[in-house]
C-alpha cells in the first residue's frame, strides 16, 4: 500500500500515518440549485376528470336512457366550454382502465357536448385502447371525432353534424332521428329504427 | 482567431457543457463552415455538429462571448439527448402525434411544432438546474435579438418568458402575449408519461397556432425558425437515414407505452413518411393445421408481441435439478506413443527417456456420473384462448404478452418451451427451441369455451408425453407431417425433458373455466415439482380466490406495469429461500 509514513520530532512518540493528506486534493462538491417545474394544472379539466370518475364510479341502470340522464346531471352542474371537452377526449386516457369505460364515457360525452355552451366541438379518440361506444347519444351538435368509434355512434340523434375521421362499429345511428353522419372510413352497420336523417360512408349515402 | 484557437474553445465549452450533465458518453463535437440550421445533435453518431457562422452571427448581433455562446448550443444539444427526445422512439411518437393534431395545418408547421416542443422540453429540463441555467438563457436571449422576424419574434418571446419563468427569473412580456404565456404553463413538458406528452403537444401546438393566427392570419403565410434558428430535431431527414434495425428498436421501445390500436397507426404513419419497418420475410400468415380446422396466427401478432416481451424479462430461478457428467480419472497406466500428449508420459519407466511403446503413460478415463447442479427447468405454458380472453390481434392483450415474456425467458436460458393452447380444445405444441414456433402457439386464438384438457397438461408434464406425441398427433400444434412426428421426439429432444421435475408450468387465464376444481387439483398436486403458477388476468379472479389452494402460487396482471411485478416475486421467493438456508 503507497501510504506516506511521517516520524514524529520526537523519538518516543509513534510515527503518525499521514494518509489523510492523500485526500487533500478532494473537494466537496458544490451544492447547485434544482428547481421543480412550475406546471399550474388546468381546474376545469380537473373538474371534468373529476365528474367522469364518479360518473364511471357510481351504480346506475344498465340502460342507455337513464345512464344518459344521469350524465346529463353531472354535465349541468359543470361550466366548461367546446377546448375543455376536447382536452377531455385527451386525458380521460387515464380513466381508460376504469370497468365499463368504453360503454360509459361515451354517454358522459355526449352530455358535455349536448349540454355544452358551443356549436361545435373535436374529440380526440385515436389513442385509446378500445374505441369509444355510444359516442354523440342524442346529438344536437356539430362534432368531429378523429378516430375510430365503437358501437351506437349517434344513437337517437336529433340535429347536428357528426363527422368520423376513422371508422365506425356497430348500431351506427341506432334510433337516429335528423341530422347527418359522416364516416371517413367504414361503417360495420347500421342501427334499427331510423327514422331520419342522413349517413354517409367515404363520402357515399347510406342511408337517408 | 486561428483554427487551433477555435478548437480549443470549442474542446473548452464542449467539456464545460458535458460537465453540466455529468459528462454524458458522447463523441467530440465537429464545427463545419456551414451548415442548415445552426447545430444539431446526431442521434445515430451521438455527434453534435455546429455552424461556425451561426456561433459569429449570433455573437455579433447580441454581443455574447463566442465561449458562452458555445456552451449554451451546447447544453442544448446534449439536452437532447439526455432530456428530450433521448430516443427515436420518443421522437416518432411526438412527430405521429403532432401531425395527428396539425396536419391540416401544413407540413412546415407540423415540422416547427415537433422542433420547437423537444427544445423547449429540453430546455425546460436544462433551465431547472443551476449549472445549465445561465449557459441556456443567455443562449436564449442572445437568439431573440438576432431574428428580426415579427412573429417568429413573438413566439419566442412566450417561449422565453416560460423559460424564465420556470429558471424563476424576471422577463417582461408585453401584455398582449401573457395569456399565452398562462396557457403555456399548464403544460408539463418534462413528464415522460405518453399521454401528458399528447396533451402538452396539443395544448402547446394552439398555443402556436393561435399566435400565428393572430399575427399573420394563417401557417401557411410565415416562414418558421426554430427557436434557436436551428433544426436539430429534424425528424423527416432523421427517419430518412434510420436503419430499419433502428426503426425496429424505436418501434420497441414505444410498444409498452401506447395501445396495440395506436402501434398499428404509428407503423403506418411512418409507411407514409417512406419508412419500412423491419418485416419478416416469412409469409404474413402463419397457419397451424389442428384435427379441427386451421388456427391463424398472423405474423405481424407474433412480432409484435416478442418485440413487446423484450421489455419486460422475467427472473428465471434455477432449481436443484439431476444431471450427467463425467469424472477423469487416472486409475491406469498404458504404453506411450508420439502423438499422445507427452505431459502424461511417465519417462521414469523406462529410465528417463521416452521409447515408444517401452515407456509408459497415463490413461484417462471419463466415468459417467449422476450428479445434481442448479438448471433452468423447462417450461409448459398453458395459454387460455377462450373468447373473454380478447383476440391478441386487437387488443394488447396482457396474458399473450406474459406467456411471451415467460416463454422468452426460459428459452433464453437454453430451456425448452412446450405449450397447450386451450378454449373449447385444447391443442398441444411439444417442447421445442424453435421460439417462433412456440409464440405462434402462444399467440394463436381460439376464442371459444373454456375447459382445460387435463390429461394432456398431466402427460405434457411426465415422461407420458411420448406417447401424447405418438397418439393424438391431430392436437399438436407443430404443423408437421405425422410420420415426422416420432423422429422429431427421439432425435431433437433430450432425455432430460421428459423427467417431471425439469418442467415448470405455467397457466396463463382469467379463470371462468369449466373444470376449475379438477385443474386447481392438478395445479395443488404439481405445485411443488412443477413449480405450478397461474397467472390471473381480470375477469373471473373472485373466482379463483375463494377456490385457491394455499400451495398454488398465483400472480395477478390487470395492465403492463404488473409484469415486473411477477419478477419481484420471484427474486423474493429465492431470496426468502436463501435466507432460510443461510440461517439453517
Amino acid at each position: 500500500m503507497n501510504v506516506a509514513v511521517q516520524h514524529s520530532s520526537s523519538s518516543r512518540l509513534p510515527p503518525v500515518l499521514a494518509v489523510g493528506g492523500r485526500f487533500g486534493k478532494y473537494y466537496p462538491e458544490p451544492e447547485r440549485d434544482i428547481r421543480k417545474p412550475d406546471v399550474v394544472a388546468d381546474q376545469t379539466l380537473a373538474a371534468l376528470l373529476k365528474a367522469l370518475r364518479t360518473f364511471l364510479h357510481e351504480e346506475g341502470s344498465p340502460y342507455a336512457a337513464p345512464t344518459y340522464k344521469r350524465a346529463v346531471s353531472l354535465a349541468k352542474k359543470l361550466r366548461y366550454s367546446s377546448t375543455d371537452v376536447e382536452k377531455l377526449s385527451l386525458a380521460m386516457a387515464e380513466l381508460q382502465d376504469e370497468k365499463g369505460f368504453e360503454v360509459m364515457a361515451g354517454f358522459f360525452l355526449s352530455a358535455l357536448i349536448n349540454k355544452g355552451p358551443d356549436g361545435c366541438y373535436v374529440l380526440h379518440v385515436n389513442h385509446l385502447k378500445v374505441p369509444l361506444g355510444n359516442l354523440c347519444v342524442n346529438n344536437v351538435k356539430d362534432v368531429t371525432i378523429e378516430g375510430d368509434v365503437g358501437f351506437g355512434l349517434g344513437c337517437e340523434m336529433k340535429k347536428g353534424v357528426i363527422r368520423v375521421e376513422g371508422n365506425a362499429d356497430s348500431l351506427t345511428g341506432d334510433g337516429m332521428r335528423g341530422g347527418e353522419i359522416h364516416v371517413d372510413g367504414t361503417v360495420r352497420n347500421l342501427g334499427q329504427d331510423l327514422r331520419g336523417g342522413k349517413i354517409y360512408q367515404a363520402g357515399v349515402l347510406i342511408y337517408g | 482567431m486561428t483554427d487551433v484557437d477555435a478548437g480549443k474553445k470549442v474542446n473548452v465549452a464542449w467539456e464545460k457543457a458535458r460537465g453540466h450533465f455529468h459528462y454524458p458518453a458522447l463523441s467530440e463535437p465537429q464545427v463545419v463552415k456551414k451548415m442548415e440550421g445552426g447545430a444539431c445533435f446526431n442521434f445515430r453518431t451521438r455527434e453534435t455538429l455546429v455552424d461556425e457562422t451561426f456561433v459569429a452571427r449570433v455573437s455579433r448581433a447580441s454581443g455574447l462571448s463566442v465561449d458562452d455562446c458555445l456552451e449554451g448550443i451546447f447544453v442544448h444539444e446534449i439536452g437532447h439527448y439526455m432530456a428530450f427526445p433521448r430516443n427515436l422512439g420518443t421522437l416518432i411518437l411526438a412527430g405521429k402525434m403532432t401531425d395527428d393534431f396539425f396536419k391540416d395545418q401544413g407540413e412546415e408547421l407540423v415540422h416547427f411544432l415537433v422542433q420547437t416542443y423537444a427544445d423547449m422540453a429540453n430546455d425546460t429540463y436544462s433551465v431547472l438546474e443551476e449549472q445549465r441555467r445561465d449557459p441556456i438563457l443567455k443562449m436564449r436571449n442572445a437568439s431573440q435579438e438576432e431574428i428580426n422576424d415579427k412573429l417568429n419574434a413573438k413566439v419566442r418571446a412566450v417561449m422565453l418568458a416560460y423559460l424564465h419563468h420556470q429558471a424563476g427569473k424576471p422577463y417582461e412580456l408585453p401584455e398582449e402575449l401573457k395569456p399565452y404565456l398562462e396557457r403555456m404553463i399548464t403544460i408539463d413538458f418534462l413528464n415522460d408519461n405518453v399521454e401528458k406528452m399528447r396533451q402538452g403537444i396539443w395544448a402547446f401546438g394552439n398555443i402556436i397556432k393561435d399566435l400565428i393566427e393572430k399575427n399573420c392570419g394563417g401557417a401557411g403565410k410565415v416562414s418558421l425558425k426554430a427557436i434557436d434558428g436551428a433544426s436539430d430535431v429534424e425528424i423527416k431527414k432523421i427517419l430518412e437515414n434510420a436503419t430499419p434495425g433502428e426503426i425496429r428498436k424505436a418501434l420497441r421501445e414505444i410498444s409498452d407505452k401506447i395501445s396495440r390500436h395506436e402501434f398499428k397507426k404509428v407503423e403506418d404513419w411512418l409507411g407514409k413518411n417512406g419508412v419500412k419497418p423491419h418485416k419478416s420475410s416469412h409469409p404474413p400468415i402463419l397457419t397451424i393445421g389442428t384435427s379441427e380446422g386451421e388456427l391463424q396466427v398472423d405474423r405481424e401478432v407474433v412480432e409484435y408481441y416478442r418485440e413487446l416481451s423484450k421489455n419486460y424479462p422475467i427472473v428465471v430461478s434455477r432449481k436443484l435439478l439431476e444431471t450427467d457428467s463425467v469424472v477423469h480419472s487416472y486409475s491406469d497406466i498404458q504404453k506411450w506413443r508420439p502423438g499422445v500428449d507427452p505431459s502424461l508420459a511417465l519417462p521414469g519407466t523406462s529410465g528417463g527417456r521416452f521409447l515408444p511403446g517401452i515407456t509408459r503413460s497415463v490413461k484417462i478415463r471419463d466415468i459417467p456420473v449422476r450428479t445434481t447442479d442448479y438448471k433452468t427447468p423447462h417450461l409448459l405454458v398453458i395459454r387460455d384462448s377462450s373468447g373473454s380472453m380478447g383476440d391478441p390481434k386487437e387488443i394488447k392483450c396482457y396474458t399473450t404478452l406474459g406467456a411471451n415474456c415467460a416463454a422468452r425467458s426460459y428459452h433464453l436460458q437454453g430451456s425448452f418451451v412446450g405449450v397447450i393452447n386451450f378454449s373449447g380444445s385444447s391443442f398441444y405444441l411439444p417442447y421445442t427451441r424453435d421460439l417462433d414456433v412456440a409464440l405462434g402457439a402462444i399467440d394463436a386464438y381460439q376464442g371459444g369455451g373454456t375447459v382445460v384438457d387435463v390429461e394432456m397438461v398431466r402427460k405434457m408434464l411426465g415422461p407420458e408425453m411420448a406417447e401424447l406425441y405418438r397418439n393424438h398427433p391431430d392436437r399438436s400444434l407443430r404443423n408437421l407431417p405425422k410420420e415426422y412426428l416420432k423422429k422429431e421426439i427421439s432425435v431433437g429432444v433430450p432425455d432430460d425433458v421428459f423427467k417431471a421435475e425439469s418442467i415448470d408450468v405455467i397457466m396463463f387465464t382469467d379463470g371462468g373455466i369449466a373444470n376449475l376444481n379438477e385443474v386447481l387439483g392438478l395445479f395443488a398436486e404439481k405445485a411443488q415439482l412443477n413449480r405450478a403458477t397461474i397467472v390471473l388476468t381480470g375477469g373471473f379472479a373472485q373466482e379463483l380466490d375463494d377456490n385457491i389452494d394455499p400451495r398454488i402460487k398465483v400472480h395477478r396482471i390487470e395492465s403492463e406495469k404488473d409484469i415486473p411485478k411477477l419478477i419481484i416475486d420471484e427474486v423474493r421467493r429465492n431470496l426468502a429461500h436463501f435466507v432460510e438456508g443461510l440461517r439453517r
